[in-house]
């Protein structure tokens, strides 16, 4: 079993990409070389060096620090959105698949109208409303998640509703409760975890970018969209800076790419 | 006259790193304008014997040895703009599933006009009149309207006429028909097969009938030639060997045609299965495990093809050392 | 016909649905409009004026009604940080936006076909599986990003285009083009990317059908058989992925248009949101989805004109 998923390039590259995020992950929690937010007037814009493995930035801030304290938020962002996400796009997908009928026809017109919009919109709609904040943002994005997670729940409960073993179960006299969670949503866990996987790089790319913007993380938090646009403001002191954070970011959305890709690679066949 | 020969020909098949022979020193000869049936069940080979003549072969497959030789030009040294001038205008062949056969996209007066533009120059007018004409010849109605038409608007038998009339329209020299009928109404089947008679005697081309349905083969063709597991087993000429079969796997194949004096009798199969492409074994006669009279050398010793009685034959059972 | 009405309802639906969303969304904002415009301590007769200028005394009701029948007619309220009209603000910034997505597209339809028809014909040998991890890459870098990056090349580096700045077609066509090429490109590379991924796939898949076979059995050769035959059907299910691309583009454009400093919408709507600009932010969102609903359909609309099956039924 498990050599099938480590004969599969997707999943390997994409797996290492997600445990060195990780294992930085671990690292900043452990040993941040430096505090993130702590200016240095007289130090700006230093070169990498064994001091400051990256440098440091225009207020004179240990630019490794800020990475690895981003990949905190990043994390955070992306493991809250995909996980309320999930809870209730599956939930509601599981009882739209199910049941189907007019809750089926409500809430599918609903996601429909959802999906409609590009992320960013609703992101921005709902920062407009509740503000920034990261527990906000986690929620914009989750919200630009649940229509995913809706439909390919929905569209495995139809499917596997109808067939015999379900039958079977039912004529046992299980009731629709135990077929939906016990019976029926165990068989969707693969595409659900590549959709989590997806998902989470979706999310990690929409946080950037709204953070690139300023609606995002906001100071003390760090967060590489942030910096990418702090960075711009000095391409001509210091272009190091700019490649640094948006290399992360690719990293880390090509790093779940590839590992959902991989994981429904292996388990469509 | 020979208008083909094949001599030699093996052909291997590579499934995950490993080589398989699927066709194994296939010797053939094709008479001109005749009907020769290509029997044998699924997996033999057939259709992969097919694909080789028209140099079509999948990717896994390559052709190992031997040669096909067409009018004296062997046609697997041919390059393949050469082998493209020669496919559906000297040779042209018909598929057996005629709901995939054609591009749903397309206009099937087009794709019948495709046929004739890619071999011959001719002016628009000419080149529509034409199309009709094989329409009508193939026994299509209303064609004009039918020529505007796209694939999913006809029935399965109507768009085998179409790929028929593709396969025609070039008066090609040699035909090869793929199970033309097999996933066709029974209904169907009698009058593509009559219409396919009909055209090969007006048009003097030669016909390579494959199929496995014998009652057929009696009917249309006037040689056979029997495939079992990548070999040719048994040929000659389709009264002869319908009449009396030498090799026991052509004597199990008749034997197992239902017919209407078995009544109430058990219906007669031969035991076992045609092995995997992975599972046969080089030794011995492929078809040692299903025969009912196999010798001790059988499970060893492979035969040959000899000719015996106007007909070649591959048993060691027959054709001298054992009769 | 069946299947246009059914999709006109759909629509219909759909848009009802925006709107009340994108309405009830912003009643629940909490603060009020007029603070926000006035200030906390601001007489109290003036509150009252703004209020009713505002509409804000009315019934929840009746001012969807009338934001909604506003809409229709192109009378969307001022912008609170600017105090002009939003139709104007909108007048303005579409062009840019318009030119920027429909730059990009081109881009991204010229460089697909012929990358995925490369990838298609090398797919397993090493340059296919090393130009596919490209794609890859291109899909999971960010927009933003790859416009810094060419900032940082092209412009700083080389001189050879603006970093910035949006150059009207009114003051000469070079500049224009000029004006929009990098941020073109930044949203073209994601979109090709996940276009070739998705061509490729459809192309191969065909090259392995039987009619691809009955085709070349007619002596078509494989190049012609690819062109004439495969394309099509390959490139039929992408008009799909195509109005996804559009609004993609559209939701690209956005971030893009703050990286190079074009006044176009989603550099409007970006202000509104920083600027708490309800208003503006309201209606132009609305619009935007609405956009994006009629695209998707003019896709679903195309589909079933050029396929045949579904036409012909």
């Amino acid at each position: 079993m498990l050599k099938k998923y480590l004969g599969n390039k997707n999943f390997v590259i994409g797996a290492s990409l997600v445990m060195f995020l990780l294992l930085l992950l671990i690292y900043s929690f452990i040993n941040l070389p430096y505090d993130p937010n702590k200016m240095d007037t007289s130090n700006t814009f230093l070169r990498p060096s064994p001091s400051h493995i990256m440098g440091t930035d225009n207020f004179g801030r240990d630019i490794f620090s800020r990475i690895l304290k981003g990949s905190q938020s990043a994390f955070l962002v992306g493991i809250a959105a995909v996980g309320i996400s999930m809870i209730i796009g599956v939930f509601l997908g599981a009882v739209s698949g199910y049941f189907q009928g007019w809750l089926d026809k409500i809430i599918s017109v609903i996601m429909d109208a959802e999906m409609a919009f590009p992320g960013v919109i609703l992101a921005l709609i709902f920062i407009t409303v509740f503000k920034n904040g990261i527990f906000n943002i986690a929620m914009a994005l989750a919200i630009m998640t649940i229509p995913r997670f809706f439909r390919i729940t929905r569209s495995g409960f139809m499917q596997i509703k109808e067939m015999d073993y379900i039958a079977a179960a039912k004529a046992r006299g299980a009731s629709d409760f135990r077929l939906m969670f016990l019976h029926i949503l165990p068989n969707i866990t693969s595409s659900l975890i590549v959709t989590a996987s997806l998902g989470f790089s979706t999310a990690v790319l929409s946080e950037a970018g709204l953070s690139y913007l300023g609606l995002g993380i906001q100071p003390p938090d760090a967060s590489w969209g942030k910096m990418l646009f702090e960075a711009q403001s000095y391409l001509l002191i210091q272009p190091w800076y700019a490649v640094i954070p948006g290399t992360m970011i690719t990293l880390m959305v090509l790093g779940f790419n590839l590992l959902g890709d991989g994981i429904r690679d292996v388990t469509n066949h | 006259m020979t208008k083909l020969k094949i001599e030699n020909l093996s052909v291997d098949i590579k499934n995950k790193n490993q080589k398989h022979k699927a066709l194994d020193d296939i010797n053939i000869e094709i008479e001109s304008e005749k009907i020769t049936a290509l029997v044998g069940e699924s997996g033999c080979g057939k259709s992969l014997l097919s694909l080789s003549i028209m140099g079509l072969l999948p990717e896994a497959a390559s052709i190992a040895a031997g040669s096909i030789v067409f009018d004296n030009i062997n046609l697997l040294q041919l390059r393949e703009k050469e082998m493209d001038s020669i496919r559906g205008n000297k040779i042209s062949m018909i598929f057996q599933e005629p709901m995939t056969a054609l591009n749903p996209l397309m206009k099937v007066g087009e794709q019948i006009e495709e046929a004739l533009l890619t071999h011959k120059k001719t002016p628009r007018k000419e080149v529509k009149e034409q199309v009709l004409d094989i329409m009508n010849r193939v026994g299509l109605s209303r064609v004009k309207q039918l020529y505007n038409d796209f694939p999913h608007q006809l029935s399965g038998g109507m768009k085998q006429r179409i790929v028929i009339a593709m396969a025609l329209i070039n008066k090609p020299e040699l035909i090869i028909a793929d199970e033309p009928t097999t996933a066709l109404d029974v209904t169907i089947q009698y009058q593509i097969l009559e219409m396919l008679r009909k055209l090969n005697q007006e048009m003097g081309s030669t016909l390579l009938l494959i199929s496995h349905d014998l009652g057929v083969v009696n009917e249309l063709c006037s040689n056979i030639a029997v495939m079992y597991a990548g070999k040719i087993v048994e040929e000659g000429s389709s009264e002869s060997i319908l009449k009396t079969p030498k090799h026991p796997y052509t004597q199990g194949l008749i034997k197992s045609v239902p017919r209407f004096s078995q009544k109430n009798q058990k219906l007669y199969s031969i035991p076992g299965m045609l092995a995997p492409l992975n599972k046969r074994t080089s030794q011995g006669c492929a078809f040692a495990k299903r025969c009912p009279d196999t010798l001790k050398e059988c499970y060893i010793k492979s035969p040959d093809l000899r000719e015996i009685d106007g007909r070649k034959v591959s048993c060691l059972r027959v054709g001298g050392d054992n009769e | 016909m069946k299947y246009a009405l059914k999709k006109i309802v759909t629509i219909a639906s759909t848009l009802l649905v925006i709107s009340l969303l994108t309405f009830g969304v912003f009643q629940i904002l909490p603060g009020n409009p007029v603070d926000i415009i006035l200030g906390v301590d601001a007489d109290p007769l003036q509150v009252k004026a703004l209020t009713q200028q505002l509409g804000l005394d009315l019934p929840l009701g009746q001012r969807y009604i009338s934001w909604i029948t506003g809409i229709l007619k192109g009378d969307m309220g001022n912008s609170i940080r600017y105090q002009v009209p939003v139709e104007q603000l909108l007048k303005q910034s579409l062009p840019v936006t318009i030119s920027l997505t429909l730059m990009s597209m081109l881009i991204t339809l010229i460089v697909v076909v012929p990358v995925s028809i490369f990838l298609a014909k090398h797919n397993n040998k090493k340059v296919g599986v090393l130009i596919s991890f490209i794609m890859q890459i291109g899909i999971a870098i960010p927009s933003f990003w790859v416009g810094i990056l060419l900032v940082m090349f092209f412009s700083v580096t080389l001189h050879w285009l603006p970093s910035g700045d949006y150059s009207p077609l009114s003051q000469g066509f070079l500049n224009y083009i000029r004006s929009l090429l990098l941020p073109s490109l930044s949203i073209a590379i994601g979109s090709s990317a996940v276009v070739i991924r998705y061509l490729k796939t459809t192309i191969l898949d065909n090259m392995n059908m039987d009619y691809v076979r009955t085709a070349r059995s007619k002596g078509v050769a494989r190049n012609k058989v690819l062109y004439k035959h495969v394309l099509r059907n390959a490139l039929l299910p992408t008009i799909t992925i195509l109005g996804m691309l559009i609004v993609n583009a559209l939701g690209g454009s956005i971030i893009v248009e703050n990286v190079f400093n074009l006044p176009g919408t989603g550099h409007l709507v970006i202000t509104g949101v920083a600027n708490r600009d309800f208003p503006l932010v309201q209606s132009v969102v609305f619009y935007l989805a609405a956009t994006v609903v009629f695209i998707n359909l003019i896709t679903d609309l195309l589909y079933a004109i050029i396929d045949p099956r579904i036409r012909l039924t």
